[in-house]
């Protein structure tokens, strides 16, 4: 078997990103100390160029390496949002790491590797693929969220996601290993056929299966019992890369997961959606009331990280395709909504200490209006208050879980949002009527960081009031 | 029942061969260095000191056996062991003469005579680094056996990377782990020398490091920390050491006749048994006395100096050499 | 014969690792396994899987066992001397390993294995480094090449996270 240009063409975007990674890997090393900026610049065009590739072969339909990947719709749309996020973290990073004093080229090529992986993860049916994707990219987490390795913090919050994230994996490739086993194949096509005709030992051995590598991509969704270590490794990383990892991973599993259970776990979908309400609704429930508590921006948004990725479980457990494709639809419109939020923490946020108390956004509304405003329309974005993105993308799943008949679960669903509207309101009252504080904090001025800010805020409005064009192209985004 | 017993024969017939030229190594390198430095070298036991071997064998024979309190006992017994048991291993798959072709099929002359005859190699040349290191470990803290230990790990593990990146090359081009096969894919071609000259390069280089010797020999360097890694050993196990090293020469040259010098094939009067094994042992015995010439004539690298070399020169040239090769063949260029 | 070679393997293997765990100080635990390594290799070359043995003994008694005498050299040697050799925690090791025991010899009574005939399926003329090659540059090309980048990350991040600040080393 002979690999074409074909084959090439189905890895086109993933093979930019990585060319770019190597480049900035060899170009590093002859980079003087000043001038290393130029790291961020190539890392950015290598974006750029990605996003580019991707979004012109948007409709392109290919299997290739022998069915090792393949690029379809659903994988490009959730590259485009994976781009996205690099592209406004990569601008977020520019002045960040100049402030951390961290200008390394490590830095970017980690981030770039992890992309490439993710893309690998988002455009593939083949289980052995997906695992090392799923590694590649959990590595280059661990050591995004451990960069800032002078403050204790980072290193802590790093070691607790590396201890738990390869927990996560063992029982990842033990759930491979059972399907293969099961069905002597890891494709997923072949696992569908396989279980189709299954006994009732291979299907309950499936299920066993089911639920191992739901323990890993659960992980990585922070799905309720698998969450702890969302909030402190939030907090920890280094903002901007809290921002990426709050969102392109969690793209790339959720497009991995549907994959697989669709495609793979498909003959079973009566069981795997019974397990996957109580993990809805025990993830929303769980985010939105521990996020009550909280003092810290950061975390508040960890939790609430937590409690989307609830919201987006129940498109799952709709299990039909507006389900899938509102899932799509919301976590094009989390970017926006959650990279601003995670923007706006970086703003007010110090180099000395973390400063990302949420006491610290006192009276920002009056000082930096501008600022206040975007950061207003993040918060009720995140609550779901129209007309906003997240009104749009929360109705669409919540109706999705209404028409497979799950009442239940989309009235869970509603009261949670009204639960989390307590504390993003609170957000916006400390920003607008708790009065100026003693000693008002420098904040972090940094004019890329403030683009990212309003194009998040610009995205948010258009998206709220214009989806239409958006949610056609996510709801036909899963053709498998 | 017939391929053990014919094992067993070549197996003895190895550890003789194998024996007897270790004996006589001692007295060409004494020899040659001795003429090396204007001096005579031994002269006295045997026709121009022939015999001083065996008389030095037997004398260490009786030396008083010293083992140091300190020490671990069984690892201080077992680190010579493992260092001369795997240098012989790591000879049983090389054939030391070319197969014959004989009625019921082709005699080969190596004890085993396996297809992943390379990766034998390999992995027996990498395990007797641990003689070395146990040595240093078993010798109770002593600190020269340590340091000598810890950078002969080094060495080995920095340098064996490059011993097989280097002949990853004529085995890309010969398809093939089999020594046997490698010489025959050279038949056809040129040697690969020709072909590969910075491979042959990069394995000259590393072969000095992987078998400790001159320019390389950092783990026993006398001057700087005595005999290193065998200090605290006396009399016969203290001899196991140089044994094992010039076992490592004695496999080290053949595989680099087998893999880029054509082995036993030549540039005229080749064909046949008798041609062929005069020309393999003649390339052999150059290489051998290449050990012992560097011996005479170079100085010893620095430690930075040998990792550099390693890690900043010869890995990149090796990978970049691999990525040659490999579009050579692809591409079908016509030396390939 | 085929039976005596295998069961004078499994006793270096499953001494060695007896041994290792056993073992009073920590130098001989790893040439102990050392021993387990080699004789895993010899079950390999039995499979009919000799490249596979042959990584085993380059890879793990050649470079991992290095590495980790390497380290054990680098620690305090009284240190190592006076390590308890078991952890309180023994004994749930002790049950999962009974536990898996127990379920192997199962699977070796239901299943009758014929050893002179295991792995041929997986070879190309008797040997399986042919087979090894089509496997992972055929087949499994794509996630081959993604394993590369897992190691170069986990390189990369490695070195980034312990290097000393050059700042702190002047």
């Amino acid at each position: 078997m002979l690999y074409t240009m074909k084959d090439l063409a189905a890895i086109m975007p993933e093979l930019i990103v990585a060319v770019f990674a190597f480049a900035i890997l060899l170009i590093d090393l002859w980079l003087p100390k000043k001038s290393k900026g130029l790291n961020g610049v190539l890392a950015l065009l290598g974006v750029v160029i990605a996003f580019g590739v991707t979004a012109s072969m948007y409709s392109k339909n290919i299997s290739a390496f022998n069915g090792m990947v393949v690029m379809d719709k659903a994988s490009n749309f959730v590259g485009i949002i994976m781009l996205l996020t690099a592209f406004a973290s990569i601008i977020l990073s520019f002045d960040f790491i100049k402030r951390e004093e961290l200008e390394a080229g490590e830095y970017y090529e980690v981030l770039l590797f992890s992309i490439v992986a993710m893309q690998a993860l988002a455009s593939t049916y083949n289980l052995i693929t997906m695992f090392v994707a799923v590694e590649t990219l959990s590595i280059g987490m661990y050591i995004l969220t451990g960069f800032l390795k002078n403050k204790n913090e980072s290193v802590e919050g790093a070691m607790k996601y590396y201890i738990l994230g390869s927990f996560a994996s063992s029982f990842l490739v033990l759930g491979i290993g059972l399907i293969y086993g099961l069905f002597g194949s890891a494709d997923l096509n072949i696992v569908k056929a396989g279980l189709a005709h299954a006994d009732s030992l291979h299907k309950w051995a499936s299920i066993l299966a089911f639920l191992f590598i739901f323990v890993g991509f659960g992980f990585k969704i922070a799905a309720f019992p698998f969450h702890s270590w969302t909030p402190d490794v939030y907090a920890a990383a280094p903002t901007p890369m809290s921002a990426f990892m709050s969102i392109a991973p969690k793209a790339a599993a959720f497009l991995a997961l549907l994959r697989f259970l669709i495609v793979g776990m498909g003959p079973i979908e009566v069981e795997w959606t019974k397990i996957l309400w109580v993990v809805a609704v025990f993830t929303m429930t769980f985010g939105n009331t521990v996020a009550l508590f909280q003092k810290d921006l950061k975390r508040l948004l960890g939790y609430s990280s937590i409690a989307h990725a609830g919201y987006m479980l129940v498109g799952i457990t709709a299990a039909n395709y507006l389900g899938y494709g509102s899932v799509m639809f919301y976590l094009f419109g989390y970017l926006f909504m959650n990279l601003g939020a995670f923007a706006i923490a970086e703003f007010i946020s110090t180099k000395e200490d973390r400063g990302t108390e949420i006491a610290n956004l006192k009276g920002m509304g009056y000082r930096y209006p501008l600022m206040g405003a975007a950061m207003l329309l993040f918060m009720f974005c995140l609550a779901g208050v129209p007309p906003t993105v997240g009104f749009v993308g929360k109705y669409y799943l919540f109706s999705a879980a209404v028409k497979s008949h799950l009442y239940y679960l989309a009235v869970i669903g509603v009261v949670n949002s009204a639960i989390s509207a307590y504390f993003y309101l609170n957000v916006i009252v400390t920003m607008y009527m708790k009065g100026e504080p003693e000693d008002a904090k420098p904040v972090f001025n940094s004019v890329p960081l403030k683009v990212v800010v309003m194009l998040g805020a610009l995205g948010v409005m258009y998206i709220g009031i214009f989806p239409s064009t958006f949610l056609d192209i996510a709801i036909h985004s899963i053709g498998f | 029942m017939m391929i053990v017993i014919w094992g067993l024969v070549k197996f003895v017939a190895l550890m003789l061969i194998v024996s007897v030229y270790v004996l006589f190594m001692t007295w060409f390198d004494r020899k040659v260095l001795a003429r090396m430095q204007n001096r005579i070298g031994p002269q006295l036991v045997g026709f121009h000191g022939l015999l001083q071997p065996l008389a030095d064998t037997i004398k260490s024979f009786w030396k008083e056996d010293i083992i140091p309190t300190r020490s671990y006992r069984v690892m201080f017994w077992l680190a010579p062991i493992i260092t001369i048991t795997t240098a012989f291993a790591a000879a049983f798959v090389v054939p030391f003469a070319p197969p014959i072709k004989t009625a019921s099929g082709v005699f080969h002359f190596s004890v085993a005579h396996i297809n992943e005859a390379m990766l034998f190699v390999f992995a027996f040349l990498g395990l007797s680094s641990f003689g070395v290191l146990y040595a240093g470990i078993a010798s109770g803290g002593s600190k020269y056996p340590f340091i000598g230990a810890q950078r002969e790990g080094a060495q080995m593990v920095s340098y064996e990377i490059i011993l097989a990146l280097s002949l990853l090359n004529p085995i890309l081009m010969s398809q093939s782990l089999n020594f046997e096969q490698i010489v025959a894919a050279q038949t056809h071609h040129l040697w690969f020398v020709f072909y590969q000259p910075v491979a042959f390069l990069t394995f000259l280089i590393s072969m000095f490091a992987v078998s400790a010797k001159v320019p390389f020999d950092l783990p026993e360097a006398e001057s700087e920390i005595c005999c290193g890694h065998f200090v605290e050993y006396s009399g016969l196990k203290m001899g196991l050491y140089p044994f094992a090293q010039y076992v490592v020469v004695l496999v080290m040259s053949a595989i680099m006749v087998l893999a880029f010098l054509g082995g036993w094939t030549g540039p005229f009067w080749s064909g046949g048994f008798i041609p062929g094994l005069i020309w393999y042992w003649i390339k052999i015995a150059f290489f051998i006395f290449l050990f012992t010439w560097a011996w005479g004539t170079f100085p010893r690298y620095r430690y930075d100096q040998l990792m550099d070399i390693g890690w900043k020169v010869l890995l990149p040239i090796s990978v970049l050499n691999i990525f040659w090769t490999g579009f050579a063949l692809t591409a079908g260029l016509p030396f390939f | 014969m085929v039976a005596i070679m295998f069961f004078i393997l499994s006793l270096i293997t499953i001494g060695g690792a007896l041994g290792t765990v056993i073992a009073r100080n920590a130098y001989s635990s790893a040439l102990w396994m050392i021993t387990s390594f080699l004789g895993v290799s010899g079950l390999f070359v039995m499979l009919n899987a000799p490249f596979i043995a042959m990584l085993q003994i380059i890879v793990y008694a050649g470079a991992i066992a290095v590495l980790i005498l390497f380290v054990m050299m680098l620690m305090d040697r009284r240190v190592l001397e006076n390590k308890d050799r078991f952890n309180p925690q023994y004994l749930w090791g002790a049950i999962f390993g009974a536990g898996l025991l127990a379920d192997l010899l199962a699977l070796a009574l239901k299943f009758k294995i014929d050893i002179s005939q295991a792995g041929k399926n997986l070879t190309i003329n008797g040997s399986n480094t042919k087979m090894v090659g089509d496997v992972l540059f055929k087949h499994y090309l794509f996630p081959f090449e993604m394993v590369a980048i897992v190691l170069l990350v986990a390189l990369v991040g490695a070195i980034v996270l312990s290097k000393d600040d050059e700042k702190e080393a002047r």
